[in-house]
C-alpha cells in the first residue's frame, strides 16, 4: 500500500490546523511521526481518517493512486488501514468478544471467520499481548486503566491485520513492559505487507521499534524528515533546534517537549 | 354462573352486577365491593394529577371495552417445562396450561390460577394453603384499603384472574416459575392480578409476560403486589409485548422485610399507550432493592413508566436503573422517586435513568426526584438523555463498522447494561426485540 499526502489543509470550526502536509508511506517501512503538542498529529490521523468534524479546505490523500477523501471512514478501515488511538473511547455494553468477532468478520468478506477458530485466534493473541482471557467478557475499553485502553487497540489491530496502521502516541501512558509488549505486537506484523506510522514523543518506544523514516511535524506542516538520527537530536536539544534550523515563526505559544 | 356462557360485562356501569355473579370467599367480594365504592367516588385521572401530568387518558371511552370473567374452572394439569419450577398461562383469562413441579408442591409451594385458588375449600383450610390463603386475603386487603387512581379501583373492582406463588418459609426455589397472560380479540378489558408472596427465608423468581394477538384493542389494567417477608429473596420479571392498538395500565409494588432482597426487573415493548409503575417499600433493617426496566418505544407508541424507592428502616438499600431508547414519532416519560421516611438513617439510595433518543422527532423526558426526611442517608439520582455519541460511532467506522451496523451495534450495548441485570432465562428473548425493534421501519401510512 502507497500513500501519499500532497499539500493536505484541514481545519476545525474554521480553526486550520493542518496547513499543507506533504508525506509519502508506503507498506513495508516504518515511521515515526514526531512533533510537540499540538502541531496536528492526532489531526492528520483523523483527517486520513475521514473524521467528521474536520473539514479538508485543500489538498489530497492517494491511497494505491486514488483519493479516498470522499470515502467513508469505514470504506478507508476496510481498504486495510487502521488507527490506534490516542484515546480510545469506551463502549459500555458492547463485549470486546463480541465487538472483535463482528470486526474479524466484516474484515474477511463473505466467508464469515469460523467462531471456534476465531476464538483460538484471539486466545492466542490475548496471550501473546499479556491480556488476561477475561477481558474478552469485558465491555469494551470500558473501565479501562490507560495502559489497558492501549493494549487493547494493539490486539484488534493484530486480530484485523491491517497492511497500513497508524499509532497515536500508544506508548503515551505505559510502563516498561507493557511498552516492550506493545512493540512486540508490532513486531510481529512488521514485513514486506506492513506499514505503520508510529506517532509519539520519546525515543523509547523507537528502540523497540525501529523507524526506517523519521518525520517532524510543526504547526501543521511536515517540516523535516529523515531517519533515526533526528530523534537523537531532538532528545538532544528539543524542539528548539527545528524551530532554529527551519526558521519557524511562532505563531501561537507551543508548549515544547524535552527530553524526559 | 354457567359453565358455558360467559357473560360480558362492559367497562364501568355493571360492575356491580358483576361482583355479584361471582362466587368467591367473603372477604375477596369485599374488597371488591369496597373498590367499587372508590371506584364510584372517584373519577378519571387528569393531567393535572402530578403522575398523569404528561399521560393524558382523556380520550378513552372506558365503557368501550368488555369484561369477560372466566369461570374458576380446575385449571388442565401439564408437564412442567424444561427450566422451570412451573408454568401458568391464560388466554383471554382461561388457564390454558398449569404445572408445577411435584416436590414444590410438596414442600407447600402454591403456584396456582387465583380464582382456582381461592375457590379451593380443601386447599384453604389446612396446612400451608389456609397460609397462603391468608397471605394472599392480607395482601388483598392491605393493598386495596387506600387507593390512589381510579384505573387501581377498577382494577380491584373487576380483577377477573390471575396467579398466586407462595413460597413457604426457607423454601428455596432454583428455577424461575412462570405466568403468562395472552389476550385475542377487540376491547377487551383484561384484569389480571398477580400475588408473590415469599416467606421468612423462602427465594423464587417469577417471569411473568402480557401478550396480545398481532391486532384488536386490548386494555390492559394489571395490579402485581409482591411480600418479601424477612430475609427472603424474591425476583418478579415483568414483560409487557401487547400490538400497538393496545394499552397497558400496570401497578406493580412491593413490600420488602428485614434483611430481605427484591428485585423487579421490567420490559416494556408493546403498547399505543402505557402507564406503567413499580413501586417497593423497604420496612424492615437491612432490605435490598433493585428495580431495573428497559423500554423501546417506537412509531407513535407513548411509554410512562414511574418507580418508587420508599425508605421506612434504617440502613436499607435500593437501587433503580431504567434505560429507554425511542425512535420514530415515540414518546417515553420516566418518573422516579426516592423518598426516604423520618427515622431511616443510613438509607443507601439511587436512582439511575439513561435515555437514547434515536432520531428527531422522538422524545424522552425524565423526572428523577428526591423525597428525604432525615439526615443520614446517602441517596442521589442521575437522568441522562441523549442521541447515539458520535465519537463511539467514529471508533466503530475506524475498525470498518458501516454506519447502519455501528448504530444498531450502539444501541444494542446502551441497552445491554440492563439487559444483563434480568434473570438469565429472559435475557435472549429481550436481546431479540431490541434488535428487531431497532430495524423496524416506521410506515406512518398505514400501521397494524
Ligand atoms: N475540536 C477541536 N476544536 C478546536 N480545536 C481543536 C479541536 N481539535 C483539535 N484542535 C486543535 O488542533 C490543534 C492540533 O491538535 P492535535 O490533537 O492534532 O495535536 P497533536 O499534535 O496530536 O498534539 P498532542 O501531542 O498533544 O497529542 C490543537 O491546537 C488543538 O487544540
Ligand atoms: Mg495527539
Amino acid at each position: 500500500m502507497k500513500i501519499q499526502i500532497n499539500d493536505l489543509h484541514a481545519e476545525i470550526n474554521g480553526l486550520p490546523i493542518l496547513k499543507g502536509v506533504n508525506l509519502e508511506m508506503e507498506s513495508g517501512a516504518v515511521h515515526a511521526l514526531m512533533g510537540p503538542n499540538g502541531s496536528g498529529k492526532s489531526t492528520l490521523s483523523n483527517v486520513i481518517f475521514g473524521h467528521p468534524a474536520y473539514d479538508v479546505t485543500g489538498g489530497e490523500i492517494l491511497v494505491d493512486g486514488e483519493n479516498i477523501l470522499e470515502m467513508g471512514t469505514d470504506e478507508r478501515a476496510m481498504l486495510g488501514l487502521f488507527l490506534a488511538f490516542q484515546y480510545p473511547v469506551e463502549i459500555p455494553g458492547v463485549t470486546v468478544g463480541r465487538f472483535l468477532k463482528r470486526a474479524a468478520d466484516l474484515h474477511a468478506g463473505e466467508g464469515e471467520t469460523k467462531t471456534t477458530g476465531f476464538v483460538k485466534r484471539l486466545r492466542e493473541m490475548m496471550d501473546y499481548l499479556e491480556i488476561d482471557q477475561q477481558f474478552i467478557n469485558r465491555y469494551l475499553n470500558t473501565g479501562f486503566s490507560g495502559g489497558e485502553k492501549k493494549r487493547m487497540e494493539i490486539l484488534q489491530m493484530l486480530i484485523l491485520k491491517p497492511t497500513f496502521a497508524i499509532l497515536d502516541e500508544t506508548d503515551s501512558g505505559l510502563d516498561i513492559d507493557a511498552l516492550k509488549i506493545v512493540s512486540k505486537g508490532v513486531n510481529k506484523l512488521r514485513d514486506e505487507g506492513f506499514g505503520a506510522l508510529i506517532i509519539t514523543h520519546y525515543q523509547r518506544i523507537l528502540n523497540h521499534i525501529r523507524p526506517d523514516h523519521v518525520h517532524i511535524m510543526y504547526q501543521g506542516r511536515i517540516v523535516t524528515s529523515g531517519g533515526n538520527e533526528l530523534v537523537d537530536q531532538l532528545e538532544a536539544k528539543g524542539y528548539d533546534f527545528i524551530k532554529q534550523e527551519f526558521g519557524i515563526e511562532e505563531e501561537h505559544d507551543v508548549e515544547s517537549v524535552t527530553s524526559g | 354462573m354457567s359453565s358455558t356462557d360467559v357473560a360480558v360485562f362492559t367497562g364501568t356501569e355493571e360492575i356491580e352486577r358483576f361482583v355479584n355473579t361471582l362466587a368467591e370467599p367473603a372477604w375477596s367480594l369485599n374488597v371488591r365491593r369496597k373498590a367499587l365504592k372508590q371506584f364510584n367516588a372517584m373519577s378519571w385521572p387528569t393531567t393535572e394529577d402530578e403522575e398523569w401530568r404528561r399521560s393524558d387518558v382523556s380520550s378513552y371511552d372506558f365503557d368501550r371495552y368488555a369484561l369477560s370473567p372466566v369461570e374458576a374452572a380446575v385449571p388442565p394439569a401439564g408437564a412442567v417445562p424444561e427450566g422451570r419450577s412451573g408454568l401458568l398461562r391464560f388466554e383471554n383469562g382461561r388457564c390454558v396450561a398449569a404445572s408445577l413441579a411435584p416436590e414444590l408442591a410438596e414442600k407447600g409451594v402454591v403456584f396456582a390460577s387465583l380464582a382456582a385458588f381461592l375457590n379451593d375449600e380443601t386447599a384453604n383450610h389446612a396446612g400451608n394453603g389456609a397460609k397462603a390463603h391468608a397471605a394472599v386475603q392480607g395482601l388483598f386487603e392491605r393493598r386495596s384499603g387506600e387507593l390512589e387512581h381510579r384505573l387501581f379501583a377498577w382494577h380491584y373492582a373487576t380483577w377477573t384472574h390471575g396467579v398466586v406463588l407462595f413460597v413457604p418459609g426457607f423454601v428455596e426455589v432454583e428455577q424461575p416459575f412462570e405466568v403468562q397472560f395472552h389476550f385475542d380479540g377487540d376491547a377487551v378489558l383484561a384484569t389480571p392480578h398477580v400475588v408473590a408472596v415469599a416467606e421468612t427465608g423462602g427465594r423464587a423468581t417469577l417471569l411473568h409476560t402480557v401478550s396480545s394477538g398481532d391486532e384488536g384493542e386490548v386494555l390492559l389494567n394489571e395490579v402485581i403486589n409482591a411480600d418479601v417477608a424477612d430475609t427472603a429473596r424474591m425476583e418478579i420479571a415483568t414483560h409487557y409485548e401487547l400490538n400497538y392498538d393496545s394499552s397497558t395500565f400496570s401497578n406493580g409494588h412491593a413490600v420488602v422485610g428485614r434483611d430481605a432482597a427484591y428485585h423487579s426487573f421490567l420490559s416494556s415493548f408493546g403498547g399505543m399507550f402505557s402507564k406503567l409503575r413499580m413501586d417497593a417499600e423497604l420496612n424492615g433493617t437491612g432490605g435490598d432493592i433493585d428495580l431495573d426496566g428497559l423500554y423501546f418505544a417506537g412509531e407513535d407508541q407513548h411509554m410512562d413508566l414511574r418507580t418508587l424507592q420508599v425508605h421506612n428502616a434504617v440502613n436499607a438499600n435500593s437501587r433503580t436503573f431504567y434505560k429507554g431508547a425511542v425512535k420514530d414519532e415515540a414518546h417515553t416519560v420516566y418518573q422516579g422517586l426516592i423518598r426516604v421516611a423520618h427515622g431511616a438513617s443510613k438509607t443507601d439510595a439511587y436512582l439511575t435513568n439513561n435515555n437514547l433518543v434515536l432520531n428527531n422527532g422522538a422524545r424522552a423526558d425524565s423526572i428523577p426526584g428526591l423525597n428525604i426526611n432525615t439526615d443520614d442517608v446517602k441517596c442521589s439520582h442521575g437522568s441522562t438523555t441523549g442521541k447515539i455519541d458520535g465519537a463511539q460511532l467514529y471508533y466503530l467506522q475506524t475498525r470498518g463498522f458501516d454506519y447502519e451496523t455501528a448504530r444498531i451495534m450502539l444501541v444494542q450495548g446502551f441497552l445491554e447494561e440492563v439487559i444483563a441485570k434480568a434473570p438469565e432465562a429472559v435475557q435472549d428473548r429481550l436481546r431479540a426485540l431490541v434488535e428487531q425493534r431497532i430495524l423496524a421501519d416506521y410506515d406512518t401510512g398505514d400501521d397494524e
